[in-house]
This record gives structure tokens, sequence and C-alpha cells, in this order.
């Protein structure tokens, strides 16, 4: 032989065994895309959610709290749009039609970080103005406020007499008399004042009724801590969950509470979160399977950010600029000059037509994803408020940016808020991973947890019924459990074909799952 | 056409507007693959191009003068009528050879494993035929349609009906599970199915890998499809390599490469 080329060559010079092997080591031509990085809890890499998507005062404050904190951009980001939410929910709404159909302005975001990373830090430079206009509203009231406190409580007394002069009378004119003039105190008693409250930190349930009651029928908890969730988990009501007034508040739809000793009506409650919590407080959140099967954890935007932490350059002060906040401060005073006292009729915003059709498209998107077998079906109780949380979004970047004369809605801020929600989708699923669980989530986990055990590569579906023939008693419920984790980037399928039998359903594995 | 590599073994002679077949410097003698037709009116146009390999090329005159409109859509009614000529006589002579491949393949008789090309190279029969001393082996396209015959002395020369279609057609060997080898010649695909059991298309030349690769993932969409290479390293640009390559690339398939132990090196 003279220069061998060819396979036969080599069966003649080693045997049809190196032949056998040849072709056993047959690598792919191209090479196999990279996979992505599975949504799995702590494996999802998130995107950055850069400050420049907010309006140009807010972007440039959250740009420089995050520069001059060393903490991830997405941090100040959600804050800054609860922020944001707080100074506009209850007086304006989103109507994307022009008709009855509305979105109001109230936000929940919640931002996923662990501890040390200056969450505090963050929530304290941007709800800073707040409290500086909090105290600046309680100087102005206060002698205006101290005025009607004295008169109330002259009034009180004055009616506490009377009513002890009427009960020892005995004549029924003189009776009378005292009743028309305690009928004349209470007529004439001012309305109490309180000084305007933006934000709280912790609440229980019942105050919160109360303080919707008290600030207009709307409030916000900006906080670092879980206190609000252990609340809401029935911390202070036997562990029985009491979040109605939560949900009710993030919708808008009217309050009525009756009980003995408290009364609240509200009839158009606006109710905003900023949270930044550590991711163990989402884990424990889920536990409460109300949270999820109420729609609670759906109203969350959520940021799964990736921590600075061992990063920072601990030698770097950089301060945030004077210029930026100052402006910052005043431009957040601006959205809440004139801010009602009493809760009135909110201001509706029309969309433009390209806006709508920009959410429209959106919406619709979002919709096609969601459905049965969709890549979003694992979130779709999530991703079915999106659409109105990009609506609600894209007002208060409206007002954030044209100021409270603003009549409608632009095109750009609806364009603005779609690319803001959806950064946060990837975000969503990370956050949802951490929460769970729906049933297919759980069946998902342990086939997971039976991959990486058997540590395979690859392997087929009726492999993994065998397997697993106690928990999968019927196929459906393991295709679901597969699709979940197909959707999640951690199985490829693919059909594997059989000589005189159907084809094999099988699975590729992302080797980033089997590595960890 | 020689810079385009498609030399005439003897000029030929050039009618205009018609088209002359010639055998390319390269080819078996007694082929005849190569085809140009030229137009020397208004300005000499030529095309010319091989259907063994089924490239075509054009070929004009540079000129200062520039053409009249008039004369430009008179030449390109003329290039027209060439590609059209072209088109019919191609599918002429296909359609003949198809005819008489047909014909010798019925009178052919099963071959046996005593061939002296199978002994050499040490490879059974999969469903070859014997007409006189050659080995027939039948070229089919994708859906089964016999086009050509390749015949293969007891010394091993390798002829091909002239005429035929080879590109795109392939020879089988078994049936296709879940995964299907492609190979260049018969002997090297015979071996290949000896050696795995795995269903084994021989393509017949290595321009010829990609067009086969392409027809099989279309027949075979999930099939896994292996592109065995010759691993012609003794010749310059490594051919049969390079053409297993691009052939497994095109179809998203794999490449096995034969390598050879000590002087054998391949």
């Amino acid at each position: 032989m003279a220069k061998p080329t060819d396979a036969n060559d080599l069966a003649i010079l080693e045997g049809l065994d190196a032949v056998k092997e040849m072709v056993d080591k047959a690598v792919p031509a191209v090479p196999p895309p990279e996979w992505p990085d599975p949504i799995l809890p702590g494996m999802a890499q998130t995107p950055e959610i850069s400050a420049d998507i907010l309006p140009t005062w807010l972007g440039a404050m959250a740009g420089a709290v995050a520069d001059s904190t060393q903490t991830p951009p997405t941090m100040a980001v959600m804050l800054s749009l609860s922020v944001l939410a707080t100074a506009l929910h209850r007086r304006f709404e989103v109507a994307p039609f022009g008709d009855d159909y509305t979105e109001p302005l109230a936000l929940w975001t919640l931002t996923a970080l662990p501890s040390g990373t200056r969450k505090t830090a963050v929530i304290n430079a941007l709800a800073g103005p707040f409290l500086r206009w909090e105290k600046l509203e309680r100087d102005r009231l206060r002698g205006e406020i101290a005025r009607v406190n004295s008169a109330r409580l002259v009034a009180k007394k004055r009616i506490e007499r009377l009513l002890s002069d009427a009960a020892k009378s005995k004549d029924d004119e003189e009776r009378e008399g005292i009743r028309a003039a305690i009928q004349r105190e209470e007529e004439g008693m001012p309305a109490e004042i309180l000084a305007p409250r933006l934000f709280t930190g912790d609440v229980t349930a019942e105050r919160l009724q109360a303080l919707l009651v008290e600030q207009g029928e709307r409030m916000a908890v900006l906080s670092d801590e879980a206190g609000i969730f252990q609340v809401m988990a029935g911390l202070y009501s036997g562990g029985n969950a009491s979040i109605d007034v939560f949900l009710q508040a993030h919708a808008g739809t009217a309050i009525r509470v009756d009980r003995a000793g408290r009364m609240a009506h509200i009839d158009r409650p606006a109710l905003s979160f900023g949270l930044a919590l550590q991711p163990g407080v989402l884990s424990e959140v889920a536990a409460s399977r109300r949270f999820r099967d109420s729609g609670l954890l759906a109203r969350f935007l959520y940021a799964m950010p990736q921590s600075n932490v061992g990063r920072r350059d601990v030698r770097r002060h950089v301060p945030i600029p004077e210029r930026i906040s100052a402006d910052y401060e005043s431009s957040l005073f601006n959205l809440l000059r004139d801010r009602p006292a009493q809760p009135g009729k909110a201001r509706v915003l029309a969309m433009t037509d390209p806006a709508r059709e920009c959410w429209l498209d959106f919406a619709q998107e979002i919709e096609d994803s969601h459905g049965e077998g969709g890549r979003l079906e694992s979130i779709s109780d999530w991703t079915s408020k999106l659409a109105g949380a990009a609506a609600r979004i894209a007002g208060l970047f409206e007002l954030a940016e044209m100021g409270l004369t603003v009549e409608e809605v632009s095109q750009s801020a609806v364009e603005r808020a779609v690319k803001l929600v959806r950064l946060l989708i990837p975000h969503a699923q990370a956050a949802f991973s951490l929460l769970g669980t729906d049933a297919a989530d759980n069946d998902a986990a342990a086939v997971l947890r039976w991959i990486q055990g058997s540590n395979r590569p690859e392997f087929t579906r009726r492999d993994c019924q065998k397997a697993m023939e106690g928990r999968f008693r019927n196929l459906d419920r393991l295709v679901k459990a597969l699709e979940r984790l197909a959707h999640q980037d951690v199985l490829q399928e693919f059909k594997r074909s059989n000589k005189g039998a159907p084809p094999s359903t099988c699975y590729r594995v992302n080797p980033k799952v089997l590595s960890t | 056409m020689c810079a385009a590599g498609l030399e005439p073994v003897k000029l030929p002679e050039l009618y205009d507007g018609q088209l002359v077949r010639f055998r390319v410097a390269g080819d078996k003698s007694g082929s005849r693959n190569g085809w140009v037709v030229l137009h020397r009116h208004p300005e000499p146009v030529g095309i010319f191009g091989s259907w063994k390999t089924g490239e075509s090329h054009a070929w004009r005159m540079t000129s200062d003068r520039p053409m009249s409109p008039e004369d430009r859509a008179r030449q390109r009614a003329q290039i027209l009528q060439a590609q059209k000529v072209r088109a019919e006589a191609e599918s002429q002579m296909r359609a003949d050879s198809k005819a008489r491949a047909e014909r010798l393949w019925n009178v052919a008789r099963p071959a046996s494993n005593d061939h002296p090309y199978l002994k050499a190279k040490q490879v059974p029969a999969y469903g070859l035929r014997l007409l006189r001393e050659s080995l027939v082996i039948p070229l089919r396209s994708a859906d089964g349609e016999l086009h050509t015959l390749q015949f293969i002395g007891p010394d091993g020369e390798k002829r091909f009906l002239t005429g035929g279609r080879v590109v795109g057609c392939y020879f089988a060997i078994g049936r296709p599970s879940d995964s299907l080898l492609l190979a260049e010649g018969y002997a090297t695909a015979a071996t290949l199915f000896a050696a795995t059991g795995m269903a084994t298309a021989a393509c017949f030349n290595c321009g010829n890998l990609e067009p086969v690769a392409r027809a099989l993932r279309a027949k075979f969409p999930r099939l896994r499809l292996v592109v065995v290479a010759d691993n012609d390293a003794f010749t310059e640009g490594n051919p049969g390599l390079t053409k297993a390559r691009a052939a497994a690339r095109a179809v998203g398939g794999f490449l096995a490469v034969p390598q050879f132990k000590g002087g054998h090196r391949g």
C-alpha cells in the first residue's frame, strides 16, 4: 500500500476495530453552541440594569448613588422607581385606551441582595428628600395643627361636660337644649390635621388601613428589612396571613373595613413598595403558598443583581455630586408640589396612538409567550401583570420627564418602560426560582436532582420515567417537569430514531448544571 | 477556460451560438463533460462549464467601445438562448444516461465477493452487480431514482456512465437507525458498514460529499450524520479532509478522520 488515506486502508492496516473506534470518536464539525446559564437558584446571570434607562434627573441620581456606594446600578434603579411611584401614585393613572381601563401608578419593587451590600445606604440616599419634605411640611403645618388640635380638645371637653349635664337634667326641654349644644359642638369641631407622611418602613395591615385613611389613600413602604413580609405572613394575626389590604392597594380597589372599634373606608387606595432584602428572605417567603396563590408575589417587580461584594475598592470614595443630589431633590419636590392632603379624583393620562401600539405589541408578545408550553409559562402569574407594570412605569417616566402638567404618555416613555420590563424578565425568572414553586417546579427540581446525582450528559425520557416511577405515575407530569427544565435552559430536547420503533425522546443536559 | 480549471484536452471547433462538448483535461478518456457556447456578435461572449462538476463560467472580450443598448439587448437574448440550449442539452443527456443506466443495471447480474477489486479491498459486495468483468454500482438520488452507474474494473479502474448525474447521488449500504455515515468510495463505505453496522452512503468523490449530505439531511432531519473523510495528507490542501469538513459543517454533522500509526501516518 503506497499511502494510506481512507477507512478501508485503516481496516487493512489496523483492523475493523480501529475503524469503529475512529467513527465512535467523531467530533461535531461545528462546535456546539455555548449553553446559556441555567435559570436555577444562585446560577442565573441576570442582566445589569443601567441607570440611564431612567429619566434624566432620576437616572443621574441613581447612577451617582450606585457609583458612590459601589453597589449594582440595578438596585438604585429599582428603588428609584419606587421613590417615583411614592411621589406620584394615587394622583395619576394611565389609561392605555383612553377609556375606563386604567392602571394606577403604584409600583412594587423588590431587590434581592445578600447582607452587607449597602442596601440601607442606597435607600437612605434615594428616600432622603422625602424625609426633608415631610419635615418641611410638618414645620409649615405646626401652627395650624396646634390650633386645630387645641380647638378639638376644647370641643371634646365641652361635649363631655354637656353630656354630664344632660345626664343630670330632669327637664326634657333643658335636655333637648343640651343635645342641640352638643350637636353644635360636634359640627363646629375642626377636622383633624395630620402632618403628611410619604412612606413607612414597617407597618401592620391594620395600621396600613389607618395610614391610608389618614394620608389621602396613599402610602409607601420603603425598607431594607423583611419585617413587612412577617407581618403579611401573620406575625400579629396568629399566623393567619393578612394580605388583603396590600393586594387591594396595589390594584387600587376599594377597601371597606367595618369592625368593632375600627373602620376604614378607602375608595381608591395606592400602595407602593420599595424593598431591598436578602435572597434568603425570598426563600422564606416562598414557604407561604398563600403569597403566591393570592398573586401577592406576582405583583412585585424583582431584581436579582450580582453582588459587588469582594470587588469593591475600599480606598475609592466618591460622594454623590452636589449638583446631582440638589437637582434630584428639587425635581422630587416639584412632583410633590400641590399634593392634596385629601384624596381627589386621579388625573388620567391617555397614551398617544404610537405609544399604545408599542405597548400593545409588547403585551401581545408576552401573551404569546406565557401560555401552556410557552417560554414564560412558569411565571405566567407574574407576566400577566407585566404589561400593566409597563404602562405604570411609562406613566411615571412621562411625569418625571415632562412634569405634572403632562396630558398623554408618549411613545418614547413607553419604549423606555418596555425596555426596562424586558430586562426584568430574567430577574423575575431568577427570583421565582428562589420563590419556587408550583407543582411543576417541584417536579423539575426532583428531576434535576436525579440528573445531577447520576451525572448524565444525556438521557431518554423513558430512562427518567423508569428511574423516578415512584414520583411520576403518569407521563404528563414528567413531560411538564422536563419542559420546565428546558425553559430554564437546563435541558434541550431532541429525538433519536429507532430501527422499527417510534423515535425516543431524549434530552441533552446543560454542562453547567453538571459541573456544579 | 484554463483559468477556471476546465482546460480542454483538444481545442474544440466553435460555431456561433451552438453548444459544443469537449473532454476536460484530467477527465477520463472518452468523456465529454465540458461544454462551451460562443457568441461572436455583437461582442464575443462565451459561456462554458462542466457537467461533471456542475460549474459554469462566463467570459467576455473586453473592449473600449461601449455597447449600444440594442447590442446589449441582442447579447442578453443570445445568452438566454444559449442557457436554454444548454439546459435542453443537459436534460436530454441526463435522460439518455438514466435510460442507459436502467438498461445496464437490469442486465447486470449480482456480484459475488470474488471480484478482484473486492478481494484487494477486503470488502464484500453489498448489493453490487457485475457486468462483464466490472462491478456495477448504482447512483441514486435521495428519492431513490437511479441516475447513473459506476463501473469498477478488476484492476480498480473506475468509470461513470457518460453524461449521468453524479452530484447529489449516492449508493446506500444498510438502513439508517440513529446515525448515517458518509464516505467517498464504495470500498470505504463497505468497510465502515462492516465495522460499525451503521448505514453508510458512498458519495464517489469528495466534491459530492456536501451535496449528498444536504440531500440526506433533508430526507432524515433528525439523523446523526457522520462524514468520514479520506485523509489526503499527502495531497496539497488535503482535499478529502477539507471537503468532508465542509460537508459536515453544512449539515451540522460529525466528522471522523482516519489516523495512521507510525510510517503510515495519514
